[in-house]
């Protein structure tokens, strides 16, 4: 795929050639909003805005990594929608419970065929790890999703977020070390090597 | 505070240690720590191990496809276009013209003043000093030298003492005096009996009643072009609204917009 040819022919007015770009990028696209925003729901909405955002905003990609240019509209979308969120939080389908654990299948939404989330099968430590992702603040959990989960070295990290090299290096250390704090109060479900580590350090 | 310090730097580098994003100089130097070190180690490994545990999180994959309609660009670019756009431009446009408006005032700031100071309390002192060198009359109706009356103020009314004062366009400082010496002395009565007889004004200008014929003997030649009762144009006033003006369209609009901004998203 000859990512400039199709960005060019996007400029000059092909959407084919824009909807190849999205059909490339669109699994990590949507993957960094899911880590992001910790919800199917809102990393699917979060990603559609961003390639409508990337497109209309095409004509402002001035070269160098496209995969960053556009994992920073992503992340700006997540951004958004967390503050809209925010201000208008949204009701969970999903009840809640007298001690404030929501209920997981309420039986009016049961039903037979699978969703994407039930398509999705998670292991418990994973909800434990995106868990501990999602307490943190917007700004160290978008860096250790680029680095950690995304596999981005630090300079386009940097590029991603718009924040110099000693930035990423710094939010990234503390996210590390939030995480595995929080970690340790899922200790039954961590691999052995974890819960030796962890006894040994009590 | 120094130790706190000490131990962030020291979690930096031996997170960027990992992944090798450290430089040749400073991750040798952090080598030879972490043999000697092993506490240190010991923190290296942790943060390893939630290193490893975070790539194991599953790529999750897109619940559907993300391509693009011309329906949702069109639609996207449409609804953004009309108010937005307006309200933007607006703003924008009338916060420029205020700066503009701000910077022509600063630099024509005396040309500005100058009818304001005229028509303010200065007067009086401008009309102090002009009695004392230029004290003729503003208008004369009669003939030279038998009396007459004299226009005073911009209404063109006559005398406020109520007694006509006789025109001497040759000695001026005495036409001031004149009103007060004038009561004193009964025997100008007769000449003031002996004025023409009054005429009949009706084609007269009904503010001076000056005859149309006897217009030309307007004497004042201080400020030739200018009419008597012509108001100067407060142009301070005038641009000080438009300021407002401005200022209400740049402030409005951008906060209409910035809400509205707000609300669709």
């Amino acid at each position: 795929m000859d990512e400039q040819l199709l960005i060019q022919d996007t400029l000059e007015g092909n959407l084919n050639a824009f909807n190849q770009l999205v059909l490339h990028y669109q699994n990590m696209a949507y993957n960094v909003a899911y880590r992001i925003m910790g919800e199917h729901g809102a990393a699917d909405d979060a990603a559609q805005e961003a390639f409508i955002s990337a497109y209309e905003k095409l004509d402002q990609y001035r070269g160098g990594s496209f995969k960053a240019w556009l994992l920073r509209i992503v992340t700006n979308a997540c951004y958004d929608e967390l503050r809209r969120r925010q201000r208008k939080p949204v009701t969970p389908l999903k009840p809640e419970l007298d001690d404030g654990e929501t209920l997981e299948n309420p039986y009016w939404i049961e039903d037979d065929a699978p969703s994407p989330e039930d398509e999705y099968q998670e292991s418990e430590l994973q909800k434990a790890i995106q868990k501990c992702i999602n307490a943190l603040d917007d700004k160290f959990r978008t860096v250790i999703v680029l680095v950690d989960v995304e596999g981005l070295d630090y300079e386009t990290a940097s590029e991603v977020i718009s924040r110099p090299l000693g930035t990423v290096k710094s939010r990234l250390a503390r996210a590390r070390e939030r995480v595995q704090e929080c970690l340790q109060g899922f200790w039954e479900l961590l691999p052995d090597i974890f819960r030796l580590n962890d006894e040994d350090n009590q | 505070m120094n130790n706190e310090r000490r131990r962030i730097k020291e979690l930096n580098n031996l997170s960027a240690y990992l992944d090798k994003e450290l430089n040749k100089k400073e991750a040798e130097k952090l080598e030879t720590r972490l043999e000697k070190d092993p506490v240190l180690r010991e923190k290296l490994e942790n943060l390893k191990r939630t290193k490893i545990l975070l790539s194991r999180l599953d790529r999750v994959q897109a619940p559907r496809n993300y391509t693009l309609t011309p329906d949702m660009v069109k639609v996207r670019g449409q609804k953004k276009q009309p108010l937005f756009t307006t309200l933007r431009l607006a703003s924008t446009f009338a916060a420029i013209l205020l700066v503009a408006l701000f910077g022509v005032q600063f630099v024509l700031q005396g040309g500005i003043q100058t009818p304001r100071m005229q028509s303010d309390a200065p007067m009086l002192e401008a009309a102090k000093v002009e009695g004392e060198e230029t004290p003729e009359p503003l208008i004369f109706w009669a003939e030279p030298g038998t009396g007459g009356a004299v226009a005073e103020g911009y209404g063109g009314g006559g005398s406020e003492s109520g007694i006509e004062k006789p025109y001497i366009p040759e000695e001026p400082a005495e036409a001031e005096e004149a009103p007060v010496e004038e009561p004193a002395e009964p025997e100008q009565q007769p000449e003031l009996e002996s004025l023409p007889p009054v005429r009949d004004f009706e084609d007269s200008s009904p503010i001076l009643g000056i005859n149309p014929e006897e217009s030309g003997k307007i004497l004042d030649r201080s400020q030739p072009d200018v009419e008597e009762d012509e108001v100067p144009l407060d142009w301070s006033n005038i641009i000080r609204w438009i300021q407002i003006t401005l200022a209400v369209i740049a402030v409005g609009g951008g906060l209409t917009f910035l809400l509205l901004r707000r609300k669709a998203r």
